[in-house]
């Protein structure tokens, strides 16, 4: 025994130990050192000591899991008032090889010649895990409850107060729980399961906080009912699960993005309306996807991280963001997301909501093309119209210089023309003689010099704007010869100036209408393709029939004759009309698709050889199973980076130098082609090549574009 | 006389007639670009001291490579990225261009382009003219002269 303990201080400890060893707990006494010198009888069951033992060199050290736990007891109790006991210290204690959770009540006895901690009388008992765990009972992520007989609260933690929006938890007491019920008679329904049960578990509850909001909360409850059958009270745990149903059940996809140690962006959590939009049943099945599974192109995602960026370089999320992605089939969706990066995780997480758009941007565009596709067609109507009121106006006024049924000879009106203009000057010079013979004011013939100089003196580059130019300056001469009516010159000279005048703005004119006409024909192609675009039906395989693809073929050749004939582009093609090669298709689809290769075969056509008009040439070559079709034209490349990357079959994009010379285009073409043929079944692919000799990348010269079709051919029993 | 460019990709169409009633005014000594690259050269062409220079919004980047850093940001509208790079080196490579008014024709509208009416480019209001609002030649050729005067 340690001989520091003075006899008057043990008298004293065994004394406080004889009051309380008859208690049911295990009660024993120790030195400061650990070692015990008494111990009840309880004691010794819950140390393991036979009773008979004597208590020589048994040290309650050797009963702590961890020495380092005793020393930090011994730390509290020195700095404690004497003659008080110390309540709720938490020890873990080894019996055997039993591990005890328990508390400890201790009275501590100081050394009174020298202050220090001499000894110690304690009780101790064992926690169950809930008693353990008590002191975190206000902290725990659940609210504990406990109701009356009247279901009044008699008790909760800080959690059920802050679940039900209450800063304090003592403003809960004594409320009933039919003030925090949302429906009137859950009360009564709860207390009836209660009594039929005792025992709720994972109930559904929803409750109104201070404030208003709802709350809903997964309850585990138990009853305590008395032997008649009612309710003493109950108590229960509750935890508020709102956000967790509305991530569940909202129909908006929410997910997260995390950056794994290898780099990869993957899906690391979503709910299910994000995992169905990306074509799974599950978000489990989403989880751990790289995301760029999921990319239409490194190009699209490559926006949209730029996007992500920039928008948190200033510390704001990216709203609204359309982005397109395909689903686990390949399906293409849009999408519009919300997206921030969680602070603190270096952009190597990020969350956000998706909404799939696919069905209601389909649909408002599918009504938009459908009506723009009526009015297309109102427009083309009228166009052609006026395209036959321009050729009878040609053929009215231009009579004598008509090369064919519908177009003038230019060069024959470009004679003409001349030899008008020739005339009309010596018209003029005769006409300023004689005015100045009879005296005519200067002023008059001035009038007139400044158009003809006008017309005389400036030359244009271009066909059009040298019509042009005639007709206004003659028009203005045509204007000062009236004011020369009243002047008494020669009325015969006057007519002739004025029937010179009157036949260059006839041949002007026509020559103006025919241009026109030729630019208004240009044009139509186009307005056909897009009318045809906007009023397509999606090309289903199963309504394709087998039909002859050469005449489908040659329909869209002919229909482009007038277009290439402007373009002075000639159309070579090496096709027998009467051979058959029948392939599954939907002609009118396939129709579109051929002339829409054709026609940028021709609009991008042009030679550097002089005399020798640009052409386009078309081939087929019919093979065991499948027929292939080139289509070949020289000119304006395609740049090798749009070939590379399958740039030029994306929605909307035109090459990048698609506009040389004032091309115009809408990007659609190729995309809708080779939507068009993928889906009969085939291939489309497109080369572009410099000419022979020149270099790979400079696009100044004319490349070798061809395009090659290829489409399964029906067998003929 | 007034010296003017006008830039715009639709000079040969639907501007064409437009475009010939300028020649018919011998106060205007005009030059036309059709795209961003001729627009450029004549702009940075030193003999050509402009008055009057007319800009359309959108138009295609043409054949130099230096546009490819714009178009992203541009998006075919390469009217405010040359105004830009005209006023912001209006002290080094355009200072020749020091005194020019400049104009804008489009068929967008002012709301479309607040830019355009703040530094660098610092549009005067009166300065923007929409195609529909000077469809008439006499309108059109009455800005050409009010811009001249601004």
């Amino acid at each position: 025994m340690n001989p520091t303990l003075s006899p008057a201080l043990l008298e004293q400890v065994r004394a406080a130990y004889e009051q309380i060893s008859g208690l049911p707990f295990p009660v024993h006494a120790t030195l400061s050192d650990g070692t015990i010198f008494l111990a009840n009888k309880a004691a010794r069951e819950f140390f393991a000591m036979p009773q008979e033992l004597d208590l020589e060199g048994i040290n309650i050290q050797n009963f702590y899991e961890d020495s380092r736990e005793r020393e930090q007891v011994l730390r509290k109790l020195r700095h404690s008032p004497p003659g008080e006991w110390h309540n709720n210290i938490t020890i873990r204690l080894k019996v055997g090889s039993e591990q005890r959770k328990s508390r400890l009540s201790t009275l501590p006895f100081f050394d009174p010649n020298n202050g220090h901690l001499a000894a110690m009388l304690n009780i101790t008992s064992s926690m169950t895990d809930v008693e353990w765990f008590a002191e975190f009972e206000d902290t725990f992520d659940a609210g504990f409850f406990e109701l009356d007989e009247l279901f009044s609260i008699t008790s909760c933690n800080a959690k059920t107060a802050e679940i039900l929006n209450y800063t304090d938890k003592n403003a809960l007491f004594g409320k009933p729980v039919s003030e925090l019920f949302w429906e009137a008679g859950q009360v009564k329904t709860l207390r009836d399961e209660l009594l039929s049960t005792q025992h709720l578990h994972n109930r559904r509850l929803k409750l109104r906080s201070k404030g208003g909001a709802m709350v809903i909360v997964n309850m585990h409850c138990l009853a305590v009912p008395d032997e008649t059958g009612l309710i003493t009270r109950a108590k229960g745990v509750i935890r508020d699960v709102t956000f967790d149903i509305i991530a569940k059940d909202v129909p908006v996809g929410l997910f997260m993005v995390t950056t794994n140690a290898e780099g990869e962006e993957i899906f690391s959590r979503a709910n299910e309306a994000f995992a169905h939009i990306y074509g799974f049943q599950t978000e489990e099945e989403i989880i751990g996807r790289p995301i760029n599974e999921f990319h239409v192109s490194p190009a699209v995602y490559a926006d949209f991280k730029k996007a992500l960026d920039e928008a948190a370089e200033n510390d704001l999320p990216l709203l609204d963001y359309f982005l397109d992605m395909k689903d686990v089939h390949g399906k293409k969706h849009n999408i519009v997301t919300n997206v921030r990066y969680m602070p603190g995780e270096n952009r190597r997480l990020r969350v956000g909501v998706a909404y799939d758009l696919t069905d209601h941007v389909g649909k408002q565009l599918r009504i938009l093309e459908a009506d723009f596709g009526a009015l297309l067609h109102t427009y083309i109507a009228t166009v052609n119209g006026l395209r036959d009121t321009m050729g009878m106006l040609i053929k009215a006024h231009g009579y004598d210089v008509m090369a064919n049924e519908k177009h003038i000879d230019r060069s024959i009106t470009a004679n003409q023309l001349s030899g008008h203009i020739k005339r009309l000057g010596s018209l003029l010079t005769e006409l300023e003689k004689t005015g100045a013979e009879r005296g005519v004011n200067e002023d008059f013939f001035e009038r007139i010099r400044k158009p003809w100089r006008r017309l005389t003196e400036k030359q244009m580059e271009r066909e059009k704007d040298n019509a042009s130019w005639a007709r206004r300056n003659m028009i203005e001469m045509r204007n000062a010869l009236d004011a020369l009516k009243k002047t008494g010159l020669p009325r015969e000279l006057l007519k002739s100036v004025r029937t010179e005048v009157d036949e260059i703005l006839r041949l002007t004119t026509v020559t103006s209408l025919s241009l026109s006409l030729d630019e208004l024909n240009e044009r139509i192609p186009e307005f056909y393709y897009f009318r045809d675009y906007l009023r397509r039906k999606e090309t289903e395989l199963q309504d394709a029939k087998p039909q002859n693809i050469i005449s489908i073929l040659l329909d869209a050749t002919q229909f482009l004759e007038e277009f290439a004939s402007i373009r002075k582009v000639a159309i070579l093609h090496h096709l027998n009309p009467n051979e058959h090669v029948m392939v599954n298709c939907n002609k009118a689809s396939l129709n579109r698709a051929f002339s829409c290769l054709l026609h940028n075969a021709i609009k991008y056509s042009w030679s550097k050889r002089g005399d020798n008009p640009p052409y386009i040439d078309i081939r087929v070559d019919k093979k065991a199973d499948t027929m292939e079709i080139i289509i070949e034209n020289w000119g304006v490349a395609i740049r090798r980076q749009e070939l590379e990357n399958d740039l030029i079959f994306q929605f909307g994009q035109r090459g990048q130098i698609a506009d040389d010379r004032g091309r115009s285009g809408t990007g659609i073409g190729l995309y809708d082609a080779h939507n068009i043929i993928t889906k009969h079944g085939g291939t489309l692919r497109l080369t572009s090549e410099p000419t022979f000799g020149n270099p790979l990348e400079v696009y100044s010269h004319p490349f070798i574009t061809k395009a090659f079709i290829t489409l399964p051919i029906v067998k003929q029993p | 006389m007034i010296k003017l460019l006008w830039v715009d990709d639709n000079l040969n169409q639907d501007l064409a007639e437009k475009r010939m009633s300028l020649l018919m005014e011998d106060e205007i000594e005009s030059d036309f670009a059709g795209d961003a690259t001729e627009a450029y050269f004549l702009l940075t062409d030193r003999e050509k001291e402009y008055d009057v220079v007319l800009m359309d919004l959108r138009h295609p980047a043409g054949p130099d490579d230096i546009w490819n850093d714009y178009a992203e940001q541009a998006d075919r509208k390469f009217g405010p990225v040359l105004l830009r790079m005209v006023k912001e080196n209006q002290d080094s490579k355009f200072n020749h261009l020091s005194k020019t008014r400049y104009g804008v024709f489009t068929i967008e509208t002012k709301e479309e382009n607040p830019d355009l009416f703040v530094p660098p480019i610092n549009l005067p209001e009166q300065n923007y003219k929409m195609k529909t609002h000077a469809y008439d030649e006499k309108d059109f050729i009455n800005f050409i002269y009010a811009l001249y005067k601004s």
